[in-house]
């Protein structure tokens, strides 16, 4: 349950990434055709012919990376940022998760933003963190790559299935702006702004075949190599109409 | 202090009977029996044919008075939405419920992963929210409702029957209307029923049930600095009569300041369950100026939560 802390502010210190080759067993599982045949129905579309062999569990590929950052001290909030869901989709995943972090922390999924859903995972951890209640949190990424059915409109499919796990932690000053518009793409003067008065500063667009996780992916990657350094992130999603940026102040120099 | 400012909620008029969903939900006569005697079940709502669930939280708005002349100060628009997964990609029902009741200028998301009582969390986190961004003004929008769309065979229906409505709420980081005084959570991940290989998680939440959900009433009374004799009102999820009563004899609280009646008359409306029951409280005439009134529910998965407001 929630204890109060000391209000304050949160900064990424660490990060685990990984892509999985394989497909999750779970994708097999012969309760899958009928939740996806239910849940297309009303809306017309079609089901891709069974068996369903291919896929991946959110909940699967984001284990091993909070075990891989787990140091034993707890975690406050951990947030789920999914696009496309995965092949376990009656799952309350970021409830499982939360049971397989250290601190059994508050734990919910942020979810119907395309590619803007991690920019509110961090604004909503930057208030749980303002408001006295988080001092260590996980931002989890993760988007597994089959659809089973034909989307009503097109979409961009990441090629792989992949998850990236940021841990943030309390530091003495503010690390993380970040900014969301609604309906409209003023993507360069929002990066000019963000850039300005800064060294160097280091611009990511999300990577051609992942258009979720890349742009965290390429953040988590770079994390030690751009010590000390502003990355700035820049998102804008056409499907849903947002424009997403933030400026994160990396520390270690 | 996280406040509301404004409640509504929508109930389809087709009602269907409990027996009425037997062939549906492959209940035998027995069972029917049972949900009706035993757990107090009489009827749930269900869409028209032609209605969708964004039509239920489009209707759900739209019976929201007090957000007229307010649209512009709304910062965000939340979907708290129970089941993780009820629409295919890209379809996206929050963005549409935007568009359609004029708030295209808001920022709309879904939150979930805490089942039926998503819409607790939604509340306290649109409180946050807005209290970073500092305007006094500003304002979420939380809807929650979901459509039957599928007979989940990891959830017999043992004990509680899903009808179909919505709700709606405005919250603003302070205020004095309906302001919530504490809030807790306890996530039990290892309950999970989509867990792989595992088959006794129905029994082991029956379990946990209880208790757990006692747990977090009583931290949420604890939290808001009062006792839960100070809790005039409780609004339930309406999962059935049953559970409610056994609840109520472990806390030592009266079952009968939990509002019951829409058990048997909605059914389980997902995460919508409190909206529907503020709105029947009111009709009643069971909140006024200064009662305390507490909000709890669970859900699978699974999470357990309560609220506890002074209107």
């Amino acid at each position: 349950m929630f204890t109060t802390k000391p209000p304050t502010r949160l900064s990424i210190v660490r990060a685990a990434y990984r892509a999985f080759d394989e497909h999750s067993p779970l994708a097999t599982e012969p309760t899958l055709p009928g939740y996806l045949a239910d849940m297309r129905r009303p809306f017309g579309i079609r089901l891709r012919p069974a068996p369903f062999t291919s896929g991946h569990s959110h909940g699967e590929m984001a284990e091993p990376l909070i075990e891989a950052l787990d140091d034993g001290r707890p975690i406050d909030v951990l947030v789920l940022a999914e696009r496309m869901h995965d092949v376990r989709p009656g799952r309350a995943t970021a409830t499982y998760l939360a049971s397989r972090a250290p601190g059994a922390p508050l734990a919910f999924a942020v979810c119907d933003q395309g590619s803007a859903a991690p920019f509110t995972a961090l604004r909503l951890l930057d208030s749980y963190a303002r408001s006295g209640v988080c001092a260590r949190a996980l931002l989890l990424v993760v988007e597994q790559a089959t659809m089973h059915y034909e989307p009503v409109t097109p979409v961009l499919l990441p090629d792989r299935h992949t998850a990236v796990a940021l841990l943030l932690e309390a530091g003495p000053t503010t690390t993380i702006t970040v900014r969301q518009r609604v309906g409209v793409a003023e993507l360069d003067a929002e990066l000019d702004s963000l850039c300005a008065g800064h060294d160097d500063p280091v611009v990511l667009r999300a990577p051609a075949g992942l258009p979720f996780t890349g742009l965290w992916w390429e953040l988590a990657a770079g994390l030690d190599a751009w010590a000390g350094r502003r990355v700035v992130l820049a998102d804008h999603d056409p499907t849903v109409g947002l424009l997403s940026v933030a400026a994160i102040d990396l520390g270690g120099t | 202090m996280t406040a509301l400012a404004g409640v509504s909620a929508y109930l389809p008029k087709h009602q269907v009977t409990i027996p009425e969903l037997a062939d549906e939900l492959q209940l035998t006569p027995a069972h029917v029996q049972v949900l009706q005697r035993k757990y107090g079940m009489r009827e749930v709502r269900r869409r028209a044919p032609d209605e969708t669930g964004t039509d239920l939280l489009v209707s759900a708005v739209r019976a929201l008075t007090e957000l007229r002349g307010r649209e512009h100060l709304v910062r965000y628009v939340i979907y708290a939405r129970g089941v993780p997964v009820a629409v295919p990609f890209p379809v996206n029902p929050v963005h549409e419920l935007c568009e359609r009741v004029g708030l295209g200028h808001a920022l709309p998301f879904t939150v979930t992963h805490h089942a039926c009582v998503t819409n607790l969390l939604a509340i306290d986190l649109a409180g946050r929210l807005l209290a970073t961004d500092g305007d006094p003004a500003a304002l979420a929008l939380i809807v929650a409702g979901e459509t039957v769309f599928t007979q989940d065979v990891e959830l017999a229906p043992e004990a509680r029957i899903f009808g179909e409505g919505a709700g709606a709420c405005l919250v603003s980081a302070d205020g004095q209307r309906d302001r919530v005084l504490g809030y807790a959570c306890e996530q039990r991940g290892d309950l999970d029923h989509w867990a792989p290989g595992v088959t006794d998680h129905g029994e082991r939440f029956a379990k946990a049930y209880r208790g757990t959900l006692c747990d977090v009433i009583n931290t949420a009374v604890d939290a808001a600095g009062l006792r839960l004799a100070d809790v005039e009102l409780l609004l339930p999820h309406n999962v059935n009569v049953v559970s409610w009563q056994r609840v109520c004899a472990q806390l030592g609280f009266p079952v009968d300041r939990v509002l019951l009646d829409n058990v048997a008359r909605a059914g389980h409306a997902f995460a919508a369950d409190l909206f529907i029951n503020y709105r029947l409280a009111v009709e009643r005439d069971l909140l006024t100026e200064g009662t305390v009134y507490l909000a709890a529910a669970a859900g699978y998965g699974a999470t357990f939560a309560a609220m506890v407001f002074q209107h």
